[in-house]
């Protein structure tokens, strides 16, 4: 279980998260909402350890992400998967996912590389295994990103605005991949701009807005019109949201 | 007239320096490369400590004549009770002043590196040392390999100076010949065909590490 607690983040003079409380239990599926610079993707990032938070906690399980001895425990468990894949461009394809296994969770090579390979085969791009990344479609990046974090069999999935960076028909291939996943009882985290994604995969929508939780609704409430649409910020979002999507 | 059989006689001493030079060149290459990389890894650590200290370092030694060290070291030393031989204050003095070249250049290399992708590589929990050896290194030296073959053929070059502290290097063999045939023309001649072969085979070398570092950039492997 994921846990935060009167979360602040500031930059400066810039206040990012202004309180967020949260808490994400094992097998959910959440997607955060919200406008840019609402604060979603800092929140991914302040999980990971990624940003220091302000002030406030995050537990992952019994770990605490602001104890450096404990992060690389709760890095173990949450894998993210980047909005520009951002693989090791020195490394194949089947090396930028067996890299962390094998250094990080002392896996063998050979373990690791059977892994990968069969994690690659599930995408789709088992021929790419050799290939580097500068010789992929974005699509395909993104799909040996995905593996990359899997890879480490973690028990919490961060996806920041993975489908950002790619055009419609890509968008299609990654959200079908995370679509095959999310039955599989790993926990998984979005932000995103995906709307109808969303609708489609997660069991829990959060609407962060100006660096707060507006709401935190099952999906079905959510989007019914007792639910987040009662909030004006919301109704507008999301109707410019199925503008751009019609 | 240009007449190289003058020089046929003098072969043995001219190898005999290339060798010197060659060894003076190699040593000092790997010398500077290790000082460099200490250096360029205390430039962008994020301990202030050692962030000063290498940056002192570099403004130190790229701001003094080469011949000044050498000088210091080989006539300087002695008198505190310091003496190391020839050859050993060159090796010792170019790996300590091309290394704050060196690092710069590796620093140069690690700066120009994708922040998301070090941060990516941090978020799965890399120690820094695997962080560092794994991906952030191999990555920067993909950039700073050119400009670092510039510095070493540089250093190559500089070796030539230890002719001032008694090194009978390819430099040093060749005033001594030119004094003894009074043949400078032709000993210089061969001087230069000689830097320019050893030049050559680094630059090529460098090339090759290139192509084998950028690999992953060609299309279609």
């Amino acid at each position: 279980m994921i846990k935060i607690k009167a979360l602040h983040k500031n930059f400066g003079n810039l206040e990012v998260l202004r309180g967020v409380n949260i808490s994400i239990n094992h097998g959910e599926v959440v997607s955060i909402l919200g406008g840019s610079g609402s604060g979603k993707s800092t929140l991914i990032r302040c999980i990971n350890g990624l940003e220091k938070v302000t002030s406030g906690s995050i537990t992952v399980d019994e770990y605490d992400v602001a104890d450096k001895k404990q992060l690389l425990n709760v890095r173990k468990k949450c894998s993210t998967v980047f909005q520009q894949f951002d693989l090791y461009p020195h490394l194949s394809v089947l090396d930028n996912i067996t890299l962390a296994p094998i250094n990080v969770l002392g896996e063998k090579k050979i373990e690791a590389n059977k892994v990968g390979l069969k994690l690659l085969e599930s995408v789709g791009i088992l021929e790419k295994a050799n290939n580097y990344p500068a010789q992929l479609s974005g699509g395909e990046k993104q799909r040996a990103g995905i593996c990359r974090a899997l890879a480490m069999k973690p028990d919490y999935l961060l996806l920041d605005e993975v489908t950002s960076s790619l055009d419609p028909e890509m968008t299609a291939e990654v959200l079908g991949i995370l679509k095959n996943l999310s039955g599989k009882g790993i926990t998984m985290i979005f932000v995103t701009h995906e709307i109808e994604f969303a609708r489609e995969i997660s069991n829990r929508i959060v609407f962060l807005d100006e660096g707060v939780i507006l709401k935190d609704l099952s999906k079905e409430h959510f989007f019914s019109a007792e639910g987040g649409c009662l909030e004006p910020r919301i109704k507008k979002f999301l109707s410019k949201m199925d503008k751009n999507n019609g | 007239m240009l007449d190289l059989s003058a020089m046929a006689g003098y072969l043995p001493e001219f190898v005999e320096g290339f060798i010197i030079t060659a060894q003076v060149s190699i040593i000092s290459i790997i010398g500077s490369f290790i000082v460099g990389l200490m250096v360029a890894l205390a430039r962008v650590s994020t301990n202030k400590i050692f962030n000063f200290i290498s940056l002192i370092y570099v403004d130190l030694f790229r701001n003094i004549p080469f011949i000044v060290l050498i000088f210091f070291g080989y006539y300087g030393l002695p008198e505190i009770g310091i003496y190391i031989n020839a050859f050993w204050t060159g090796c010792l003095v170019l790996s300590i002043a091309v290394g704050a070249y060196v690092g710069e250049t590796i620093r140069a290399g690690i700066l120009g590196i994708d922040k998301g992708i070090v941060e990516a590589a941090r978020s799965f929990g890399f120690s820094k040392l695997k962080l560092y050896r794994k991906i952030i290194l191999p990555i920067s030296l993909t950039v700073s390999v050119r400009p670092l073959g510039s510095v070493f053929i540089n250093l190559i070059l500089t070796t030539s100076i230890l002719s001032t502290i008694t090194l009978n290097e390819l430099t040093g063999v060749s005033k001594v010949i030119a004094s003894n045939t009074f043949r400078p023309f032709e000993v210089y001649v061969f001087l230069v065909l000689l830097y320019g072969a050893l030049t050559f085979v680094i630059s090529g070398l460098i090339t090759l590490w290139h192509k084998r570092l950028n690999r992953y950039l060609e299309e279609g492997v």
